[in-house]
């Protein structure tokens, strides 16, 4: 209609002139896209793919036959049924001095579905016998470059390449050529095929089949990364909304104030014949405008951030990223949604502004503003939920977050704050009254002008809660981080390698290790080295290689009736040892065999003769599997019958260890002849994880500039 | 002929209880076609009331109003914006044209708002403009322009499109005498093409233009002046030449 | 009104005889205020008696006879038209004195008493204006004069409204007359 488009044209025209009196709204807006934009750009990225494991095949086919005819006959047996596969064979080698094994990889770099899996950074692939390839954490470990050398499985290898799997930066192996490999110990295949297919693989050639996720098993999934991906990035999406929900609140507030603004000349539109939907039309053009361009702005500022920083983001994300593959249609969904979020922000004050009267228009009174008990009322109401679901959401005891309650407390006092607003508004000017003329004029300028400081308020105090949440949820993040084997500042060197069988050095050599290990904390900040030992019983005893090992007693729980699994290996606890957890010697019980914090129906195990139940004092110890978590007292070792021996040192720094401290105390325990156990990168990532989310999240609210 | 504005009785109360205020009381006005009628009065006498009330811009509380034959009582808001957009062409004393459009975008607005098309608007519109010898100013915006030229964009306004009703509250108020004189010759121009013109003023020369004065006092009319008779009976007679 | 001194201002013009002296004055000034040619020459001898215009013909008395302006008359007009006139004492207007001596009287409204002459006077501007409003663009002279008589017919009631709202705000009972006397009424200022 012609009407329509002259309203809309003299909006347009209106934004032109006086868009400056919107910066606010237009910022905000601008920001919660971009951060949307790069949030979901982000998701969309950081989200791990099955491509790691499964390269571009629907299944994984692990087969562990111990002999080797076996095995090839079943991989024969597969290939028959199957055609096409990608065959990867793996063994696992000592690392001297680590505790963990290395695993030996035989995969083409050309295979069939197994190309997304592998990825040469320097050097060149392995082809003739005595060549190998490593990865980067591998290099580090045993020290090593491309050109040098390293002994593996008892032989020498020349290092030609430094290999990487671009999907899971992690999964750290040495490849080597398969021709002229050693006969692996197991096999995965790589297949694509249906479901039916795979489910009817013959019994003689089976093996444990894994489908890949997201594929549902219906249907020969294609793109099931991207649907993996897009489904994260959607629900990364739906997160955002939410926050475009809070910032179209404020944007309602500066659509108010603009509605304020141009009373005068609304009412002159009125009394030229405009009806109230064209007077609607008026505000609800303007808030198209305003999100049209936020959306532009947003989304450019998004993708110019994303660009700049998404390759940084690659070790957090534990895979390489292309920056350039982005959910096209979700970042058009966003602008979408920018511009539908400000529009229906402009509705209700453009409903409110069309009922006014017209006269009232004209003279361009501000109206008497609302009184502010009901808000208030509502702002303690949320405030006290907030508060309430902070205190609930994080637990320090048990150092955990609830991330989902600590993000409704946040969202409930940062609501809170622009409702609360006009009560302190009205409190500052009544306060005024002796103030300077100046701020007299401006606290009394904005208690009358109720909508203008609403939507003020409401800006500074979402800017102010952007900084506290992100402290709040990095402060959750640190308590998610209590995982893993041991923390990221402490080392565990044992005499021997076959835990829980303790050797028995003479005590010569057992003081050389312990000077070794003295000797290598000593260049790390402000080490405590504690001497760990275990209980054993002098009767049993095992021979291995010639050396006699020691059963050290273990702490298990009954799960069945025959089965008890071994929750750790129970160290004395010495002065030293209690100290240093904390725990004051004079509060332990003299009848308690055991000091732990495992629950259940525990037994001692490992014991040659029938498990007894031991006498439990409960205590808090931090949840390192690796580090002592249970302890057994003197009293509990006199009563029965057991002798003391040394098992290893627990060397903890104060500041958390770098990977070539790490290394170095490797080399220190396989030249000394023990091994040293060090936090598990696993563990370690999924704390970022966690942290990543909960950032993602929080950039979905805004950076703060 | 009917009348083109006609109050009969009409009564405007603001307000309950203590803050009660009678605007008007029981005002009777009528208006014919070519005719420029003069409401004067103190202020606070009701004059604007009674202006807003005849131009469907505001709702009586007692009493009557017919434009051009038509009781405003029954019309829901949106006729009544229709009436505004075909029939009513109102001047305020200041802040007439909108910002954001240039001086013919601003005198062709009602007749957009009626479903004209653009460029049949901007026609009636210059043809406006040229009527009142501002049509080289057509392009321009209001804050490029002098309050006289506003003035008198906000009359073409209040004249295109064949309107019949002109309301005017404090027309010249913002101008100086030179520009008020203009503007009030341009009513009465208006007036004499077949308009009716009401014209709201506290100014005695510039009510003095009109063919008919009427007085408010306390929202109440107490008076009104009688036709003028034709100028000669001013002069002195001429000694013979 | 000074009609020597509008007489020498059209003989600074250059010299006139005395006909056409009334001519010019009439059609200069709208020809609302029509001269008497016995007054015009009257108005002649005395300017002439009093150096500041001279005749060809001091003697003669004709209606050919030419005027000029001296140079004294030539410098009485000069101060004349810079000079502004007097301040006098408000002269005696029959409105104010109706005005004031109507509050006390009972059974009269004053407000009534101005809104009559409020309409009386704006009826008067109103011919005024239609007169102006017919007049071609060009009569100048014209529209001085009708602009000099609605500005001073406004200015009446200007002052009608003010007395309006004046005596709106008194109490109702007691008229000005006999208002608690003000400490010392100052006296208005005669200058001659």
């Amino acid at each position: 209609m012609t009407a329509r488009r002259a309203v809309v044209r003299w909006a347009w025209r209106l934004f032109r002139r006086e868009w400056r009196q919107q910066l606010l709204v237009l910022a905000l807006l601008t920001l919660a896209v971009a951060a949307t934009i790069f949030g979901v750009s982000a998701t969309y990225n950081l989200v791990p793919s099955a491509d790691a494991r499964f390269g571009t095949a629907t299944h994984r086919l692990e087969l562990d036959r111990a002999d080797r005819r076996g095995l090839d006959a079943q991989v024969a047996a597969v290939r028959a049924w199957f055609g096409t596969v990608d065959v990867i064979g793996r063994r696992a080698v000592p690392v001297p001095g680590s505790v963990e094994p290395l695993e030996l990889r035989t995969q083409d770099p050309q295979g069939a579905y197994g190309r997304p899996m592998l990825a040469l950074r320097a050097g060149r692939w392995p082809s003739a016998a005595g060549e190998v390839a490593v990865t980067d954490a591998v290099a580090a470990t045993l020290q090593t470059q491309v050109g040098g050398t390293v002994a593996l499985d008892r032989r020498a290898r020349t290092v030609v390449g430094v290999v990487e799997n671009p999907g899971d930066l992690e999964d750290e192996f040495a490849l080597v050529a398969r021709a002229h490999a050693d006969p692996p110990t197991a096999v995965t295949v790589l297949v694509r095929a249906t479901a039916e297919r795979a489910a009817a693989l013959p019994a003689d050639a089976g093996g444990r089949l894994e489908a890949r996720p997201a594929c549902h098993g219906a249907v020969l999934c294609a793109t099931a990364t991207q649907s993996e991906r897009a489904t994260a990035a959607a629900g990364a999406l739906a997160l955002a909304t939410v926050v475009l929900l809070l910032v179209a609140l404020i944007a309602a507030a500066g659509f108010v104030v603009v509605a304020q603004r141009r009373l005068r000349q609304l009412g002159m539109l009125a009394a030229v014949g405009a009806t109230s939907r064209h007077l609607r039309l008026v505000l609800l053009a303007n808030g198209a405008t305003v999100g049209a361009v936020a959306a532009v702005a947003g989304t450019a500022t998004g993708l110019v951030a994303w660009l700049a920083v998404g390759g940084r983001l690659e070790p957090l994300a534990g895979h390489r990223i292309d920056r350039l593959q982005l959910p096209w249609w979700l970042i058009g969904a966003t602008m979408v949604l920018a511009v539908v979020t400000a529009t229906a922000a402009a509705w209700w004050p453009a409903r409110t502004v069309a009922r006014i009267p017209v006269t009232v228009a004209l003279s361009a009174r501000p109206p008497r503003p609302k009184p502010a008990h009901r808000s208030a009322l509502a702002a303690g109401l949320l405030l006290v939920i907030g508060v309430a679901s902070l205190a609930a959401g994080i637990d320090s005891v048990h150092d955990r977050a609830n991330p989902l309650l600590v993000i409704a407390g946040t969202m409930a006092i940062v609501l809170a704050i622009p409702l609360g607003s006009p009560l302190a508004i009205r409190a500052a000017a009544a306060a005024a009254g002796r103030s300077p003329v100046g701020i007299r004029l401006a606290l009394r300028d904005l208690a009358r002008h109720r909508a203008r400081s609403g939507a003020a308020l409401a800006a500074i105090s979402l800017g102010l809660a952007i900084p506290i949440a992100i402290v709040i949820a990095a402060t959750a993040a640190e308590h998610t981080a209590g995982e893993g084997n041991l923390s990221d500042r402490q080392l565990l060197f044992r005499i021997g390698d076959a835990e829980p069988l303790v050797p028995e050095p003479p005590p010569a050599e057992l003081e050389r290790l312990g000077s070794e290990v003295d000797w290598f904390a000593a260049t790390l900040d402000q080490p405590a080295v504690i001497a760990l030992q275990v209980a054993v019983n002098p009767a049993d005893r095992e021979g291995r290689n010639g050396q006699i090992l020691r059963p050290a007693v273990v702490l298990g729980r009954q799960v069945s009736e025959h089965t008890v699994r071994d929750v750790g290996v129970l160290y004395l606890a010495t002065p030293e040892l209690l100290g240093s957890l904390g725990l004051d010697p004079a509060t332990i019980d003299p009848r308690a065999d055991v000091l732990t914090g495992q629950t259940g129906e525990l037994r001692f195990a490992n014991l040659s003769g029938p498990g007894t139940p031991p006498t439990v004092q409960p205590i808090q110890l931090p949840a390192y599997t690796s580090a002592p978590t249970s302890l057994v007292t003197s009293n509990g070792l006199r009563r029965h019958g057991w002798q003391p021996r040394p098992a290893g040192w627990l060397v903890a720094a104060r500041t958390p260890l770098t990977g070539a401290q790490v290394a170095r105390a490797r080399q220190v325990a396989a030249d000394a002849g023990m091994t040293v156990e060090a936090r598990d990168h696993q563990a370690q990532l999924t704390a970022i994880r966690t942290g990543a989310t909960a950032t993602g999240l929080l950039l979905a609210l805004g950076s703060w500039p | 002929m009917t009348a083109m504005l006609e109050l009969r009785r009409v009564s405007k109360v603001y307000g309950s209880g203590p803050s009660r205020v009678q605007a008007l009381c029981e005002v009777d006005l009528t208006v014919d076609g070519g005719e420029l009628v003069a409401v004067m009065g103190p202020s606070g006498s009701g004059k604007s009331t009674l202006l807003t009330i005849a131009g469907s811009l505001e709702e009586l509380s007692a009493g009557e109003v017919l434009v051009d034959g038509s009781a405003l009582a029954g019309m829901t808001r949106n006729q009544r914006a229709r009436l505004r957009r075909r029939l009513i062409g109102y001047v305020f004393q200041d802040f007439n044209l909108l910002a954001g459009l240039t001086a013919v975008e601003n005198v062709a607005l009602p007749l957009e708002l009626d479903g004209l098309g653009q460029h049949a608007a901007r026609a009636a519109g210059v043809a406006a403009l040229d009527e009142l010898g501002l049509a080289d100013q057509a392009d321009r915006f209001p804050d490029e322009l002098s309050g006289g030229e506003r003035q008198r964009i906000a009359i073409a306004r209040a004249v295109v499109g064949d309107r019949r009703l002109l309301l005017a509250d404090e027309p010249t108020g913002a101008l100086d005498s030179v520009n008020g004189e203009a503007v009030m010759r341009l009513l009465r121009a208006a007036c004499k093409r077949g308009v009716a013109g009401v014209v709201v003023t506290h100014d005695a020369q510039l009510a003095s233009w009109a063919d008919r004065v009427v007085f408010l006092r306390d929202g109440r009319a107490v008076d009104q002046t009688a036709r003028p008779p034709g100028p000669e009976s001013l002069l002195a007679p001429r000694p013979g030449r | 009104m000074s009609v020597r001194h509008a007489l020498l201002a059209l003989l600074s013009e250059g010299p006139k005889y005395g006909l056409q002296l009334r001519q010019e004055f009439e059609s200069r000034t709208g020809e609302v205020w029509p001269l008497n040619v016995g007054q015009v020459y009257t108005t002649l001898q005395r300017l002439e008696r009093d150096g500041l215009v001279e005749s060809d013909d001091p003697e003669g008395d004709g209606p050919q006879k030419g005027f000029r302006i001296t140079p004294t008359g030539g410098r009485e007009l000069a101060e004349w038209l810079r000079t502004p006139p007097d301040t006098v004492a408000p002269p005696r207007d029959e409105l104010v004195i109706k005005v004031l001596v109507a509050l006390p009287v009972p059974g009269v409204d004053v407000h009534e008493v101005i809104q009559v002459h409020r309409r009386h006077l704006v009826e008067l501007m109103q011919h005024y204006t239609h007169v102006k409003a017919e007049a071609s663009d060009r009569d100048v002279g014209l529209a001085l004069v009708v602009d000099a008589e609605l500005f001073r017919l406004e200015a009446v009631v200007r002052w009608l409204d003010a007395a309006d709202a004046r005596l709106t705000s008194l109490p109702a009972a007691s008229p000005v007359a006999t208002s608690a006397a003000p400490a010392r009424r100052h006296r208005l200022e005669v200058r001659p």
